[in-house]
């Protein structure tokens, strides 16, 4: 008996102990981040001995060749100056970036994507710029203008952008030419025809050859899409749900179209297959007829020594409709300082360093990624870029558009996916899937 | 005080401290916290039971809990009989034992992210392991992880495939069957089938008793695999987390989203709770179950 009541004790401590191991684990920490750091008077910075440089800690989400090339630009501000030493890190996990961040042990300065930039500033992740603007007389004019606006937020300016990303149409020549075409789709009916003449079926119907830009993913290729035909979400200032228009209904028709001709068993195994920008992904085996994707992968080409024979050309516009010729959804790349930064002078310093004509233009140059600022894009190092003279000249149309930042982005983006991958499965019509996006993405709004 | 509880206590220190620092304190704090609005930068600021509403009010936590169950439903009791099968078959004389024994316990010490990753491509439904195989058959097998419906088997059998922990035990509790019942059954003439159920499952059942219990709680508070499959897509870091139609959503990972990615540990510590409470009921029960089929056996 006494044997039994102590197994069962045992049992029962053990137990408790790991029950209690899911509230430990969840519960936060609250130590001294309260304090806010101001701009002129950073804690490291005072109480250093003359001459001796401060730390500046640059923690960014790039790794590979990406990583190197902003070790670069570290290594170049380092050695032009002598007050601060920066330490770059790569870390390619954005939790733990906030995480570490909200402990009060993160980086000074770090990088993210502008459409964070609504949820950091209300979460109180990201230090508003305005006063290190104002003290310096730093001129932001040279920025892109609707690159700038994704860093602000209330009124406030939290983050400068790197560049402005947005999908081109990369297209396989030899696919192209073997289903006999000389062109590259300009409309979204030609786009159709040729994803349907270029994907090629095994017999038991798995995709050989996929001719739509569905790889990498749907959920990737529909923004792209929608906005390539002319879509706006919402209109200027976030004030209104524009999303159910012509544009956005023929991009989802498109993809369920094309999922319900192909199957979406076999889409999935073809997305499967290949890791994107490696040399598995399909474009790059010459698996993929058509692509959307950022000007980068023209970089990851070279760099890997890709043998593709490939060409590029603006996303196809809505058919009869070529005044929306050019379109696309413009996103940045950012750099922001931590509220909790230990030295906001040096950061500042920094970014301003990176921000320079010459640093970004190299820093972009060797990421393949065109810079937000007009100095930096007509420098003679963006030449460099590979496929420069093909996609520096899509950066100048007037129909690419970004998403206006409103409280509840984030929300709004989860729900948007959610509905979208619904359809995407063919579990739901495009019309079932507009008629419920229509009424709970305006909610967001309010 | 006694010097003598004063030296037990300093030579415990270690372990009192630890576990008041890490466990208890954060165990209060999280409590607390489910009463407020809290993000890490601002200040807590009380909210009542609004944090508690939101869980029973909210459709992702109910489509977790659906996800978490059918782990705890399934998962638990297949990776006890897969385990209870190989520590049978282990506690066989034949040659060459110890090797068979080293071989179906060495994925358990495999960590959980390198297992997810190796099974990322025994599941990859074009070039993966069970696919080939079944091509070979003749047969297309399933897109494992990118399928609504196929997700969730896929992790369980990537937890099969680890039950050597719950193996290793079952293994030494049937070494302490004793001897003397089986050659009395052998001699009123029982067979293999009859031995087990009617001699080795009753004797091993306070084993079966605990490895239920870790089992539940192990699937309740299931992430690892989950997490890991569902963030690391092919195009990327995905930050909803929740897999193919939130199919890899459980509870756990909600929770991590809400806490980690949200940063609302309001919502996250009332979770915490929930789970806690749901946790605890369960072992109750099974616990007062236990008295019907559980038998203590002397030593």
């Amino acid at each position: 008996m006494n044997a039994k009541q102590g197994r069962k004790a045992s049992l029962l401590l053990v137990v408790v102990m790991m029950v209690a191991g899911v509230l430990s684990a969840c519960s936060g920490s609250d130590n001294g981040n309260k304090g806010s750091a101001s701009p002129s008077s950073s804690a490291s910075e005072s109480g250093k001995p003359a001459g001796e440089k401060s730390k500046v800690s640059v923690w960014y989400l790039w790794g590979g060749a990406e990583g190197e090339a902003l070790e670069q630009i570290i290594q170049d501000f380092n050695a032009s100056q002598d007050k601060y030493t920066v330490e770059g890190l790569s870390v390619p996990d954005e939790q733990k970036i906030k995480v570490a961040i909200a402990g009060g042990n993160g980086p000074d300065l770090t990088d993210s994507f502008d459409w964070v930039v609504p949820q950091y500033a209300q979460q109180g992740i990201a230090l508003p710029l305005d006063d290190l603007i104002a003290r310096d007389g730093y001129d932001v004019s040279d920025f892109i203008p609707a690159a700038l606006e994704s860093g602000r937020f209330d009124d406030k300016l939290y983050s400068l952008p790197l560049n402005a990303n947005f999908s081109i149409m990369y297209y396989n020549k030899k696919l192209l030419a073997d289903a006999g075409y000389s062109e590259p789709p300009k409309t979204s009916k030609e786009l159709y025809d040729v994803a349907l003449k270029t994907t090629k079926v095994n017999g038991d119907g798995s995709i050989e050859v996929i001719g739509f830009p569905s790889y990498p993913s749907e959920t990737y290729l529909f923004n792209a899409l929608a906005h390539g035909f002319g879509s706006a979400y919402l209109s200027e200032g976030a004030k209104e749900l524009t999303f159910n228009n012509e544009s956005t209904k023929a991009a989802m028709q498109m993809i369920y179209d094309y999922n319900t001709q192909f199957g979406v068993d076999n889409i999935r195994q073809l997305q499967a297959a290949g890791k994107w920008l490696d040399p598995t992904d399909p474009f790059l085996t010459g698996k993929q007829a058509i692509r959307f994707d950022g000007p980068w992968l023209s970089a990851h080409i070279k760099n890997m020594n890709i043998d593709v024979d490939y060409g590029i050309a603006p996303l196809p516009y809505l058919d009869g409709k070529p005044e929306t010729a050019g379109g696309g959804l413009v996103s940045s790349s950012i750099f922001y300082i931590a509220k909790t930064s230990k030295n906001v002078d040096g950061a500042w310093e920094f970014m301003k360093y990176l921000y320079s004509p010459e640093p970004l233009a190299k820093f972009m140059s060797l990421m393949g990624n065109i810079p937000a600022t007009k100095s930096a894009m007509a420098q003679p190092a963006m030449k460099d870029m590979v496929d420069s003279e093909q996609i520096m000249p899509l950066t100048e149309s007037p129909n690419l558009k970004s998403i206006p930042h409103f409280a509840k982005r984030s929300d709004f983006d989860k729900l948007l996916g959610e509905e979208l991958e619904l359809m995407f499965n063919l579990k739901k019509t495009p019309d079932e899937t507009m008629s419920v996006l229509e009424g709970k993405l305006a909610e967001f709004l309010k | 005080m006694k010097r003598a509880t004063l030296t037990g206590l300093l030579f415990s220190s270690p372990f009192l401290i630890g576990f008041i620092a890490f466990t208890l304190y954060p165990i209060g704090a999280s409590l607390v916290y489910s009463f407020t609005d809290f993000n890490m930068f601002k200040s807590p600021s009380w909210v009542g039971l609004d944090n508690y509403r939101w869980v029973f009010q909210e459709k992702d936590v109910w489509k977790s809990i659906a996800n978490t169950l059918y782990m705890v439903l399934f998962a638990t009791p297949i990776s006890l009989i897969v385990g209870l099968l190989l520590a049978q078959m282990l506690n066989m004389k034949v040659r060459g034992q110890s090797i068979y024994r080293t071989l179906y316990y060495i994925p358990s010490i495999v960590p959980a992210i390198a297992t997810s990753l190796v099974w990322m491509w025994v599941l990859n439904p074009k070039s993966g392991l069970i696919n080939t195989a079944l091509g070979y058959l003749g047969i297309r097998g399933p897109n494992w992880l990118l399928d609504p419906v196929w997700t969730k088997p896929s992790l369980i059998l990537m937890g099969a495939w680890g039950a050597g922990g719950i193996m290793i035990i079952f293994l030494a509790s049937l070494q302490d069957v004793p001897r003397s019942l089986y050659e009395s059954a052998e001699i009123d003439g029982a067979g293999k089938v009859r031995k087990f159920f009617s001699i080795t499952l009753p004797s091993i059942s306070p084993i079966i008793l605990f490895q239920l219990i870790m089992g539940l709680i192990t699937y309740f508070q299931y992430f690892a695999q989950a997490f890991m499959l569902a963030s690391m897509t092919n195009s990327g870091a995905n930050q909803t987390m929740a897999g193919p139609e939130k199919s890899l959503l459980f509870y756990a990972v909600l929770l991590y989203r809400e806490a980690f990615v949200d940063f609302r540990m309001g919502h996250a510590s009332a979770m915490a709770w929930v789970l806690f409470l749901i946790t605890s009921i369960v072992t109750y029960l099974i616990f007062r179950s236990s008295n019907r089929w559980v038998t203590y056996g002397g030593d």
